[in-house]
């Protein structure tokens, strides 16, 4: 299995490591956005970039992963990245994603660069299942899950508490075993 | 359903006749991401509540999107 930093290209983007040095004040600024916070459930509220750049330093290559996604038409500019939480006795995966640049809105920039780390995981880093639990409201994140062909595992109700803490929201499992993406890859070849 | 589709072409901003015989998620391509969320908003509007979870999770085309308006 390789522990690596991941560094992967598709048609459209570089999706590699992320280095503490990656957390730019742009970046911070995403989530002081009410529109990108709002549906992962965090209060808008302004990190700074060492607050930041710490939290991406974290990753192991073992049990987390933090993926930055870069255009190759911009190479120099990051529009969003990706938390995998790999637990390693189970053989297990969970993603979180943010793009944070609103332009890269309804682009198709998830389903192009999970399909190459969900490759990445299944092929190289020792994961059997992966998983993602976004909330039922969240209706692009929905799309996502669904148009990559992820199955619907079940609905988590009142699964988290809405970060005003005044309610609690639903969710819902998705998930991919090896198998179904094996599958997904040889319809698509 | 030929209401349904007028109100799925609005809720993507296409035109009725863009639409292919059987919508559905990806197809037109202006059902995307973004155009999902339009169409969730959209519904929830007419109907003058929230989507139920599992109304949102089972929106996947134009027969569901009648269903809904039906309801």
């Amino acid at each position: 299995m390789s522990n690596k930093r991941i560094d992967l290209r598709t048609e459209r983007f570089r999706v590699r490591g992320l280095r503490p040095g990656d957390a730019d004040s742009r970046v911070t600024g995403w989530l002081a956005d009410e529109t990108v916070a709002e549906p992962l459930n965090r209060p808008a509220r302004a990190m700074t970039p060492d607050q930041l750049g710490r939290d991406f330093g974290q990753a192991d290559g073992v049990r987390r992963f933090n993926v930055g996604i870069w255009p190759h038409e911009t190479p120099d500019r990051m529009i969003g990245y990706y938390l995998v939480f790999r637990d390693p006795a189970h053989r297990l995966a969970t993603f979180n994603v943010v793009i944070g640049d609103l332009d890269w809105w309804g682009r198709g920039v998830v389903i192009e660069t999970r399909a190459a780390l969900l490759s990445e995981l299944f092929d190289n880093r020792g994961v059997d299942k992966c998983v993602g639990q976004p909330h039922v409201r969240n209706a692009p994140a929905i799309f996502n899950y669904k148009r990559q062909g992820w199955v619907r595992e079940g609905l988590l109700r009142a699964h988290s508490l809405h970060h005003s803490g005044t309610k609690r929201l639903d969710q819902v499992q998705y998930a991919l075993l090896r198998e179904d993406w094996d599958a997904l890859r040889e319809d698509k070849a | 359903m030929s209401d349904a589709r007028t109100f799925l072409a609005e809720a993507l901003g296409v035109p009725a006749d863009a639409l292919p015989d059987a919508p559905r998620l990806g197809e037109p391509a202006a059902w995307d991401s973004i155009g999902h969320m339009r169409l969730v908003l959209a519904l929830e509007a007419r109907m003058g509540r929230p989507l139920a979870a599992e109304e949102m999770l089972d929106l996947d085309g134009l027969a569901d999107v009648a269903r809904l308006l039906d309801a």
